[in-house]
């Protein structure tokens, strides 16, 4: 409390992005929450130059909300943008919202949540381990990486030393573990960093290592080596000592770059994207070479491609696939992530996802997440994650009835990524969780989410095509890449579809349930009860006409009640904040955030 | 059917130096290969041995058979037995393979050996054997055809027969003839009685039309009968109430084409929709038009003065939509994919198309705003009234008025303002290759539109964007009346005219039948792809407001409100934007509550744009008011008709298609529910029934309630499998025949296909 300075500046004005809409009302400024807009979620505050109407306050956030405030006075102003500067950028973990957020759940339930996600579970239904792959504790004290997690996978024939070996060989001592079994054709995807190799250099316990994942996969003589980076940065860092694979030092590898660029393009490219869309009177000219020229689509189609690329040589090659970067937590976690979602449909479903990505990249040390909770490097933060969701989201579209999800849980799980509400996605590894006691001290997000999975499911999700179509295969045509407009302007109401298909079919699922019963009901009355013949006639006549009624009012008030369009009625039964009384912002802000 | 008829005289003109060979062609087929012929099509010429191929390259994939020139198609018959490209829908006038000569864009012939390349036009010779023909057609697909095994000689042949038939002369060349003038099929009769579709032909149609759209000041006029006045407007039509006969000839001299303001639609307040061409008489312009509006402005319920809108000077002329379609084509079915993979949004950027597609919807939200906003009526102006306004008025009908957009209404639409108002759809589809200035695709352009209206309110409208790339495929049959003719009266006049030369034409009128009669084209069963599952109807609505009366009182009170303020304000199938009922979040409260927060003064919006922003807080009524939301974002390229005949652009098992599979089923379930409660509550009636036992008729539906829906639900109540032959070109995916390699297009294609895969 002590960092703000004016918790409540009277008659600001709310200006809309995309007109000239304005609302009048109390900005209120709290320990967590400007209005509810969480501090964490701000990724810039920006004081323009003064207007008539007073001075302007326009804040940026990470959920791609963009605010644009209207303060009377110049000092309230300057007061509310020094608080927000100070606020926004915590120096400790334990400034974080999550330490403090309480929803009112015991122990036991927090508990709970955090067990929903086990990783030797997950391994153990991916068929690990087993006679070629086995657990190793040669982690156990994060000595040999302190970036992995504890319990690692690796070959059966891969001793001790030869993995110390590799360790050594790889940056930041990333060596190859396993990531994902397929189980079917024994194939495995794997992960590790870079190697150590500069212009010549060697390792032949990392040749060896290399040799264990190849003997343990019987279907194939070979190893695919995917570097995700382009060619040009891999050999950059050459002459910083690193560098990638030389097929000849190692026998039975192929070895492929895919091209992805790093996150400094990435997050150059979204910036691009979004200073783009947030244009106001935008032609179709600007707006197409605007999305072009961002390259954001064509980013997530290189990390599409590499992961149909992993896809075809496990699954349908059954070759077992080294995936890395240069670090190896970034591309490669995406990569590895979007692979295993097209290869398996339990990824697909809303519990898998929730193990995909921890498998991969983001709750479990494998992946650094680095959203910059915390006053750090702003070259370090990257996109990664909103990339990823964004490739999922790709593919949902292609594929409509594959997914257990909907777009608003992919959604939702990005918006809590930087709300640093939930402790699963703080700390950058393992080792660090376990220090910061996250698992004592703040609650999963996955039992949030789950508790009301309802409004998360996509009703056209067919389980039945698990088993038919178990792997993906979109298309990675251009045309096929589209702007998700509900994730980039999920904040911006106007523009919102005005129907959307899944809020019908909701609509419709309900009326169906409702006949379903109804039918059976009657069924039964007329079974059980002839004698009563008359009454049950009379209740069927009844029910007949009200069914139809009923449904009919299903679709009637799919267009006409809903004061909103479909986001927002759907996110509105689940906004468990209260909403502020005295604040006329309402309209515009807390209808917003949920 | 192979046997030579003798030809009829007409088509003498245009067969000659192919004929003889024609004859003597031997037919030594191994299996006899046979082109399915409609009534009065002959074969030209045939040649065996083609190889018809699915890529760029030749592969395993490819079909082997026999291509034939017939005077309406050119038809590829497969040898093989079991063939691996079917349509899932059958169109009753082609086959799969089967491309309609009026269809065929551009021929290529190709000799390899001799690298040679050739456009193929008619009467031109051709001096190579052709090795390749490429046939580049209308609806975007492309079709190759290689000679390798063929008879040199044949296939030449086969090549200038189709190049000399694709480019008839004179319209009397058309299949549309031939056929018509051998099936004659009186449209009255068994078919004639399912057509719902209105035409516009007999003043009856015009009349329902303006008692349902409560025009009371306005009269349908019959000034025009045997086209004595215009000879592009319809012989009925309707006129402000005020205007007697006598004036009308009068001021039709003054217009351009003596097209006489033509009304289209009437608001429910009263605001009417008027087209009109320029007028040719600079010096009495202004006299003209203030008559004009005057009489307009008399027939307005609130004497309010008519707007105008000057079509040409604020949209995109057809020649601009042509070139920019031609630039998209070149794009979706020409462009090499692998190439433009880091371009195509710019390359979809520079053909300029979706500003087109924007600017039109644009310009019909405005149209809208005066009409629903303004309460004015609203003059639409074009130089020739035949291009422009047609997508105009057809966009703002659609936007306002639900009515067109069940499947009824909007065919009748399409008559009303397409047909009858005179597009020239003979010289702007170039039946006859005549002169490639006026080829415009003005009718795919409206259709595209209307594709963004439907993607943005799946709900309101009845029929399914496959629905939409059919009609407009449907425009390459040179059968249909729909498409044929120029006006109304060309059509009146070659159809007479056929009539006195066919030899035994006493008084047989022939009749071009309209394209709405979809059963000449489809089975039922495939019609039912029209139909979308999302459409909440007004029968629907209707029947809710009937049987609900009882049960209201148990209903919940929300739904209740919700749905008396839902039919209570629709009148007409029009949503009154002042209707009596003051609804929760009408525009009414809007204001009030808006007038307590200060107006921003420096607002640049314009009125409309506030009028839309108004619409947009106010809650989706899909037998309401449309308005299309036009920020670019919002608007997208019509993948499905641009790239269904693109392989590599093709989702297997995929696409939008399946979440349309899905609800169907659902649809499907509840309306197999629904009839089953109904037959709940008719066990009443058969006393005989004993009591006790189930009803044998509870698992089947009723015979009248024939399902609306492509995908049903099967008997057993089982998880629902999806079809594998879904795609997201589907129907016009050829399934399971190209062993795509799912990367291809991708940069690492060329390493799968080198790595053994």
């Amino acid at each position: 409390m002590e960092h703000i300075r004016t918790p409540k500046v009277e008659q600001v004005k709310l200006q809309d992005r995309f007109s000239n809409k304005v609302i009048a009302g109390t900005l209120y400024l709290t320990a967590t929450h400007l209005i509810f807009i969480l501090h964490h979620h701000i990724a810039s505050v920006e004081k323009l130059s003064l207007t008539a109407g007073g001075c302007p306050l326009l804040i940026q956030c990470r959920n791609f909300r963009v605010v644009h405030f209207v303060i009377p006075r110049e000092r309230d102003c300057h007061d509310v943008y020094s608080s927000l500067l100070r606020l926004l950028r915590p120096a400790y973990y334990e400034e974080l919202y999550a330490f403090s957020y309480n929803p009112k759940q015991n122990d036991q339930q927090r508990e709970e949540g955090w067990q929903l996600i086990d990783l030797n579970a997950e391994f153990e239904r991916m068929g690990v381990p087993c006679d070629q792959w086995q657990l190793t504790d040669v982690n156990r004290e994060y000595k040999v990486c302190e970036t992995y997690p504890r319990d690692l996978y690796v070959p059966v024939t891969a001793s001790k030393p030869i993995i110390v070996g590799s360790s050594k060989f790889r940056s930041k001592g990333r060596f190859p573990v396993l990531t994902y079994f397929y189980q079917e054709k024994k194939a495995a995807v794997c992960r590790c960093s870079q190697p150590l190799s500069g212009f010549s250099a060697r390792c032949l316990e990392d040749e060896h290592l290399l040799q264990a994942i190849s003997k343990a996969n019987h279907n194939c003589r070979y190893v695919y080596v995917m570097d995700t980076r382009p060619k040009l940065n891999a050999l950059a860092n050459r002459a910083a000592g690193k560098g990638y694979e030389n097929e000849d030092n190692y026998s039975n590898i192929r070895f492929q770059f895919v091209g992805i660029e790093n996150i400094h393009v990435m997050r150059a490219s979204l910036q691009k994207l979004l200073e783009v869309v947030g244009a106001r009177f935008l032609s179709m000219t600007d707006y197409l070479q605007g999305l072009e020229s961002s390259g954001w689509l064509r980013h997530i189609k290189a990390v599409v491609d590499a992961a149909i690329f992993l896809t075809k040589a496990v699954a349908v090659e059954g070759a077992s696939v080294l995936v890395h970067c240069s670090d190896g937590w970034d591309r490669t976690a995406q990569v590895c992530s979007l692979g295993a979602l097209l290869m398996d449909p339990y990824y697909r479903t809303i519990k898998g996802f929730m193990v995909c990505p921890s498998t991969h990249p983001i709750c479990s040390a494998f992946h650094g997440f680095r959203c910059d909770q915390l006053d750090g490097d702003p070259k370090e933060v990257s996109p990664v994650f909103t990339q990823f969701l964004d490739c999922v989201w790709q593919v949902t579209e292609q594929f409509p009835q594959a997914f257990q999800f909907s777009e608003w849980f992919l959604i939702q799980i990005h918006e809590h990524v930087h709300s640093c509400q939930f402790g699963n996605f703080l700390g950058n590894s393992q080792r660090e969780r376990e220090e910061l006691q996250l698992k004592e001290k703040t609650h999963s997000l996955w039992s949030y989410l789950l508790a009301e999975q309802q409004n998360y499911e996509n009703p056209l999700y067919s389980p039945a095509l698990a088993e038919t179509q178990p792997i993906l295969e979109p298309s990675t045509l251009p045309c096929h890449f589209k702007f998700w407009r509900n994730m980039y302007h999920q904040f911006d109401r106007t523009m919102h579809p005005r129907q959307s298909i899944l809020k019908h079919i909701l609509g419709l699922r309900e009326s169906n349930r409702e006949l379903e019963r109804t039918a059976n009901q009657l069924e039964s009355l007329i079974l059980t009860a002839p004698h009563g013949r008359k009454e049950s006639e009379e209740e069927s006549g009844n029910a007949e006409e009200e069914v139809p009624a009923r449904s009919g009012a299903e679709r009637t008030v799919e267009g006409s009640s809903a004061n909103e369009n479909g986001y927002i009625e759907l996110q509105g039964p689940f906004s468990t904040k209260p909403e502020p009384q005295m604040v006329s912002l309402e309209l515009g802000v807390a209808r917003m955030t949920c | 059917m192979f046997s030579i008829k003798p030809l009829k005289p007409t088509l003498k003109s245009c067969v000659p130096p192919l004929q003889p060979d024609m004859k003597k062609a031997p037919q030594l087929t191994i299996r006899k290969l046979e082109a399915k012929l409609l009534p009065g099509e002959i074969v030209v010429s045939e040649v065996n041995f083609v190889r018809k191929c699915m890529g760029t390259g030749c592969s395993q994939d490819d079909l082997w058979g026999k291509l034939i020139c017939t005077n309406f198609k050119v038809s590829f018959v497969s040898h093989e037995v079991l063939d691996r490209q079917v349509f899932q829908y059958r169109n009753r006038l082609l086959g799969d393979h089967d491309v309609p000569l009026a269809c065929v864009e551009q021929l290529v012939t190709v000799n390899e050996a001799k690298g040679k390349q050739k456009v193929l036009l008619s009467n031109r010779k051709l001096k190579f054997s052709p090795t390749e023909l490429v046939l580049y057609c209308k609806d975007l697909r492309v079709l190759r055809f290689r000679f390798d095994e063929a008879g040199p000689e044949s296939s030449r042949k086969v090549c200038l027969a189709i190049a000399h038939y694709a480019q008839p002369t004179d319209p009397r060349l058309l299949f549309g003839f031939e056929y018509v003038g051998k099936l004659y099929r009186p449209p009255a009769g068994e078919h004639g009685g399912r057509l719902q579709t209105p035409l516009f032909i007999c003043p009856s149609d015009w009349d329902r039309e303006v008692k349902r759209t409560g025009a009371t000041e306005w009269r349908v006029c019959s000034v025009n009968e045997g086209y004595a006045v215009s000879p592009s407007l319809p012989e009925h039509f309707v006129v402000p109430a005020s205007l007697a006969d006598q004036d009308l000839k009068q001021l039709s001299c003054s217009f351009v084409g003596q097209r006489l303001p033509l009304w289209c639609w009437n608001h429910l307040n009263g605001s009417a929709l008027v087209r009109t061409a320029g007028i040719r008489d600079v010096a009495e312009q202004r006299k003209l038009e203030q008559r004009v509006c005057n009489a307009i402005t008399k027939s307005h319920p609130k004497r309010s003065s008519a707007h105008k809108v000057h079509l040409d000077r604020s949209l995109p002329s057809i020649r601009d939509v042509r070139a920019s379609f031609v630039r998209l084509r070149q794009l979706c079915a020409i462009g090499p994919y692998q190439e433009s993979e880091d371009k195509w949004l710019s390359s979809v950027e520079s053909t300029g198309w979706l500003d087109n597609v924007r600017a039109f919807l644009q310009q019909s939200v405005e149209v809208v705003y005066m009409l629903e906003g303004k309460h004015v009526s609203v003059i639409l102006q074009e130089e020739e009234d035949r291009d422009l306004s047609c997508v105009i008025s057809c966009l703002v009908q659609l936007m306002l008025d639900p009515h067109f957009r069940s499947l009824v209404g909007f065919q009748s639409l399409v008559q009303k303002e397409w047909v009858m108002g005179g597009h020239r759809f003979l010289d702007r589809c170039n039946h006859l290759k005549r002169s490639e200035g006026e080829e415009s695709p003005m009718f795919l352009l409206f259709l595209d539109c209307v594709w963004q209206l439907m993607r943005q309110h799946p709900a309101a409208f009845e029929f399914t964007e496959i629905y939409l790339a059919v009609l407009c495929d449907s425009m390459w049959i040179p059968v249909f009346s729909t498409f044929l003719f120029n006006c109304p009266r060309q059509w009146a006049e070659y159809s007479q005219d056929f009539t006195q030369s066919g030899q035994q034409g006493e008084d047989r009128a022939v009749r071009f039948p309209p394209v709405w009669d979809w059963s000449q084209q489809f089975s039922l069963r495939d019609q039912t792809l029209f139909n979308s599952p999302m459409y909440v109807g007004k029968g629907v609505a209707a029947r809710v407001q009937n049987g609900g009366v009882r049960t209201f009182r148990r209903a919940k009170p929300k739904i209740y409100s919700s749905m008396v303020r839902g039919t209570a304000s629709m009148q007409n199938g029009v949503l009154g934007a002042h209707a009596t009922l003051p609804r929760r979040n009408s525009l009414v409260l809007r204001l009030l509550s808006g007038s307590e927060t200060p107006a921003q003064p420096d607002s640049p919006d314009s009125a409309s744009q506030c009028f839309v922003r108004d619409w947009l807080s106010r809650p989706a009524d899909p037998h309401g008011l449309l308005l299309p939301e036009l920020l670019p974002s919002h608007l997208q390229l019509w993948r499905f008709y641009f790239l269904r005949w693109v392989s590599e652009a093709r989702i297997a098992r995929g696409g939008p298609i399946t979440a349309l599979h899905r609800l169907s089923l659902l649809v499907d379930e509840i309306e197999t529910l629904q009839a089953r409660l109904r037959q709940y509550g008719g066990t009443s009636t058969p006393p005989g029934l004993p009591p006790g036992s189930p009803d044998p008729g509870l698992t089947h539906r009723m015979p009248s309630e024939q399902s609306k829906m492509y995908f049903k639900t099967g008997p057993l109540a089982g998880p629902p499998q999806q079809p594998e032959y879904l795609s997201s070109s589907f129907p016009f995916s050829p399934v399971g025949n190209l062993s795509r390699p799912s990367t291809l297009g991708t940069p690492l294609s060329k390493l799968l296909s080198g790595a053994g895969l």
